[in-house]
């Protein structure tokens, strides 16, 4: 009798120590996970429409790496070079929304991860056309950009950041990064 | 209970959970005070009806509060929290593995199954550790199952109204929870976590009320079913809110089905002990069908006085219907169980006819009860 309380619940521990610590223990052998991406990669996130996820960007140049582990595409995807972190994330609203709405909320949403925007937000085009709002991005060591962009019944919020000498580096393939973000209508 | 070593791992899972999910979750609740208190006041009266139900979901006795709470916290607390970094990880090793175009389409219905699955069960198999009484067969199984699952699906409920706010780019607080209430808990509740664990401790159940191969079988394949269930609602097939009733169905139906099937299954037992226990002299012919009705155990209660011959007759019933379900069995049955119940039953019945008996007492003898007049199940 007194035993299966042992046995029994040892092996709900062991249960407990294969999805708690040996998975993430696998996960971290794995490695990091990236892709490298070639020049002039699209990237397309969101839930499906049509077979087709709505929102899109191109990386720029070679050397970019696609997080898999942390890009869903159902609603983010995060590339990185050289400690230089690109992360867009769809936005779907609940009701009208536009580019300083967003903006406003999106700083709250960087101000959980302890960074801040600075500033007010300048206005940006992308080059489809569309209209949005960026401003600077600091916290954590690092400095960077925020910038967002609204159409119809989706936006996107996209967050650069890095160690200020190599986000520097990279700030000119991160406009364009940025500047190729387009949303299907 | 504390002597146990699975109370232990209760509360210090309990605990790691409880940590865990506030570590991942503080930021969203800072920042997003208003959404986070409406979702909390949202489903904190669903979190007490859903306990309230599935406790009182047993054809003849509620299920103990204690127990069922020890349940609910381990779903909302202990699965939940190690849920986090278990998903996370297994869908990372998906991402890594088949790339993450698949992970996006089927990493959550192959990575979600399993690991929350398991977690919520093994609440199941804890409270069985904890107090081998609790668990007895798959009746049991079925219901402490979906109290785990219950709890763990208000706990995510309130993690997917955070999510829901940053989904929304931070633009709406309170319209958040409120939309995931009503797609989550008015929507979406029916066919959640508690139906599909509750299937899965169904078979579990089974197991821990009497070990044997077939109940082994029964076990695994309860749990493969409940595991399959889960991956079905997390699978890209059949997208769309308008089909999500198409698609939760199935496992309202499994759920229901396997409570059939676990209530048929501890009704057999109960009629048959209570037809050895009358044949025995232990209980009065026609005592069984009172014990079978929650309606009559509490009706008779108005025709005995106040005071010590109600409490008596509430400790014979408590007693006798422990003895009643003493055979079905545990994790660690207690081969001198039914011979104390049986004297015990003995001793209060003696006293409360004596009780009756008194001339100075107010109140009247009760009338013996009309058995004819319904079958036990219909309780």
């Amino acid at each position: 009798m007194a035993r299966v309380r042992w046995w029994g619940t040892g092996l709900v521990v062991l249960v407990l120590l294969v999805l708690g610590l040996v998975l993430p223990l696998v996960d971290k052998a794995l490695g990091s996970g990236g892709t490298a991406l070639a020049a002039g990669t699209i990237i397309a996130v969101g839930t499906e429409r049509a077979g087709v996820r709505p929102v899109t960007f191109t990386v720029p140049a070679a050397g970019w790496v696609l997080d898999e582990a942390r890009s869903s595409l159902t609603s983010n995807a995060k590339v990185s070079r050289d400690e230089v972190m690109v992360n867009l994330n769809v936005v779907v609203p609940l009701g009208p929304l536009d580019n300083r709405g967003l903006w406003d909320g999106f700083g709250r949403i960087v101000a959980m991860g302890g960074a801040r925007l600075r500033g007010g937000p300048s206005a940006v085009t992308t080059r489809h056309g569309m209209a949005g709002l960026t401003g600077g991005l600091a916290g954590n060591g690092k400095v960077g950009s925020a910038t967002v962009f609204t159409r119809d019944d989706l936006g996107a919020a996209v967050t650069a950041s890095g160690p200020p000498d190599a986000y520097r580096t990279l700030a000119g393939q991160v406009r364009a990064m940025v500047l190729s973000v387009e949303i299907s209508p | 209970m504390t002597r146990r070593p699975a109370f232990w791992l209760w509360l210090v899972m309990c605990l790691l959970g409880l940590w865990i999910a506030v570590r991942a979750m503080d930021a969203q609740i800072g920042e997003f005070p208003a959404g986070a208190v409406t979702g909390a006041v949202l489903l904190a009266p669903v979190l007490a009806a859903g306990v309230w139900a599935l406790r009182r979901l047993h054809p003849v006795r509620p299920r103990p509060l204690g127990y069922a709470l020890i349940a609910v916290a381990w779903g909302g607390l202990a699965a939940f929290g190690t849920a986090l970094p278990a998903n996370a990880a297994f869908q990372a090793i998906i991402a890594k593995t088949a790339g993450p175009e698949f992970n996006a389409g089927w990493g959550a219905s192959i990575a979600a199954p399993v690991d929350e699955e398991l977690l919520k069960l093994a609440g199941v198999a804890v409270l069985a550790l904890i107090v081998p009484c609790a668990v007895r067969g798959p009746l049991d199984g079925w219901g402490y199952g979906a109290l785990a699952g219950f709890g763990f699906q208000i706990a995510e409920n309130f993690l997917y109204v955070l999510n829901m706010i940053v989904l929304t780019g931070g633009t709406q607080d309170a319209n958040a929870a409120l939309f995931t209430f009503g797609g989550r808990v008015v929507g979406g509740a029916w066919w959640s976590h508690w139906a599909m664990t509750a299937v899965g401790g169904a078979g579990l159940g089974c197991l821990l009320g009497r070990a044997s191969r077939g109940a082994a079988a029964l076990a695994c394949g309860s749990i493969v079913l409940a595991m399959a269930l889960h991956a079905w609602w997390d699978s890209p097939l059949l997208p769309g809110a308008a089909l999500l009733p198409v698609k939760g169905m199935p496992i309202l139906l499994a759920a229901v089905a396997a409570y059939r099937l676990a209530r048929r299954h501890y009704l057999a037992g109960f009629r048959r002990a209570a037809r050895e226990e009358t044949a025995r002299g232990v209980l009065v012919p026609g005592e069984d069908r009172v014990l079978a009705f929650r309606k009559w155990r509490r009706k008779e209660r108005w025709d005995v006085p106040r005071g010590e011959p109600r409490r008596l007759l509430a400790r014979l019933r408590t007693a006798e219907l422990d003895l009643l379900e003493d055979g079905f069995g545990g994790l660690e049955p207690d081969p001198g169980a039914a011979d104390r119940l049986r004297a015990e039953i003995g001793v209060v019945r003696g006293r409360l006819e004596a009780a009756r008996a008194d001339p100075f007492r107010p109140g009247a003898a009760p009338p013996p009860p009309r058995p004819d007049a319904a079958r036990p199940d219909s309780a």
